[in-house]
């Protein structure tokens, strides 16, 4: 079926694929989640800010006991009140709409996030092998920032690599007793047939409709169909080869799209870990 | 008591919801991963709910035929009151 498999290491990258680089914002913010994984909330007898969570009761006689409560996560900008509340405190009273009616809310408690200083004993809490320092932590954010750049430059890659591959491999002429091929048009033909049958018209009539080319004329949709085969078969067989080359079990399933599913994901990992390490990643301050 | 917490998910495609429980009720939920939009409207939408509430709302919603990242948030929410002491 192949008669030369090309070498995908050989496939020109253009140099903008292989530069990548992380900011420092994002570097910063990626430390930032991890310290707020230590966020303590108290009660607050200061004024409000945006980003405390306010409690507020009003008089309401369909409520036990006569009194509503509600929250404002303040600053999120989901209630309407929010933007009354910064400045005010613990004991304050406040007009605010509820269910369409203007009520009187005083408000009852205000409570403050606080997220802390990483330090290196929040980040061995974090429980990262080998990370036990604020600078370990920040090498490793890094490494993961790096790694997520380099998964976007690898989807340029694998486009240039897997037209290489189609276009520099050398098949043996695809014969129509080939497997895949007999396999997939035999398929289609018994499908048109029996369809054909069913509507009382011949083969020939609804074979422009199988292949889904009804402008085209009756020879090139034989010829699509052929060549949609011999793609596929040609896409199969080279996940066969590269799979016998490198030793990893790549069996024929008797189903041609589960074939080259697993041709795609085993390519897929082969290139990502020989091109990956040529990516380079910087960090821009 | 008042809690910050943070949830591994399990089976779908964010990878970690964060939330605070103060005085029984649900704030600032954050997804890592997952769809973008969809995960901002849940959490937008869960904000400010009684904790028991948003379990019982978005508690067996599925994606894909499993879990869902509403479902994940509604376990994450009862493992939260679990660790508080109260059955859920």
């Amino acid at each position: 079926m192949i008669k030369k498999l090309y070498d995908f290491r050989q496939t020109a990258i253009a140099p903008a694929l292989l530069q990548a680089e992380v900011t420092g914002e994002e570097l910063a913010e990626q430390m930032k989640q991890a310290a707020a994984r230590f966020t303590t909330i108290s009660q607050v007898e200061l004024p409000i800010e945006n980003g405390d969570v306010v409690a507020l009761e009003f008089a309401d006689e369909k409520q036990p006991g006569g009194v509503r409560r509600v929250y404002a996560n303040v600053g999120k900008g989901l209630t309407d009140v929010e933007e009354s509340l910064p400045g005010l405190r613990t004991g304050d009273g406040v007009q605010m709409v509820y269910a369409g009616k203007t009520v009187e809310a005083k408000i009852v408690f205000v409570k403050r996030l606080w997220v802390p200083e990483l330090d290196d004993g929040y980040v061995q809490q974090l429980g990262i092998e080998n990370v036990t320092t604020v600078a370990d932590f920040e090498q490793h954010s890094f490494q993961q920032l790096a790694l997520r750049q380099r998964k976007r430059k690898f989807q340029g890659i694998m486009g240039l690599v897997s037209k290489a591959m189609m276009a520099n491999t050398e098949f043996a002429p695809v014969e129509e007793d080939n497997a895949w091929y007999v396999a997939l048009h035999g398929s289609m033909v018994a499908r048109g047939q029996a369809y054909a049958d069913r509507e009382g018209k011949t083969f020939e009539q609804v074979l422009p409709l199988l292949v889904r080319m009804p402008d085209k004329g009756l020879e090139e949709c034989r010829q699509a169909l052929k060549q949609m085969c011999i793609d596929r078969a040609k896409e199969g067989a080279l996940g066969q080869a590269y799979a016998q080359e490198n030793g990893v079990e790549f069996a024929d399933e008797g189903d041609t799209a589960a074939l080259i599913g697993k041709y795609v994901d085993y390519l897929n990992e082969v290139v990502f870990n020989h091109f990956a390490p040529q990516i380079e990643v910087t960090l821009k301050k | 008591m008042d809690k910050h917490y943070t949830y591994k998910t399990q089976g779908v495609c964010a990878s970690e919801i964060s939330f605070d429980l103060i005085d029984g009720h649900v704030f600032n939920v954050k997804f890592k991963g997952g769809c973008r939009g969809n995960t901002q409207g849940v959490a937008i939408l869960a904000d400010g709910l009684e904790a028991r509430a948003a379990i019982k709302r978005l508690r067996g919603v599925e994606c894909h035929g499993g879990s869902s990242c509403p479902d994940q948030l509604a376990i994450a929410i009862a493992e939260c009151l679990q660790s508080m002491g109260e059955n859920v």
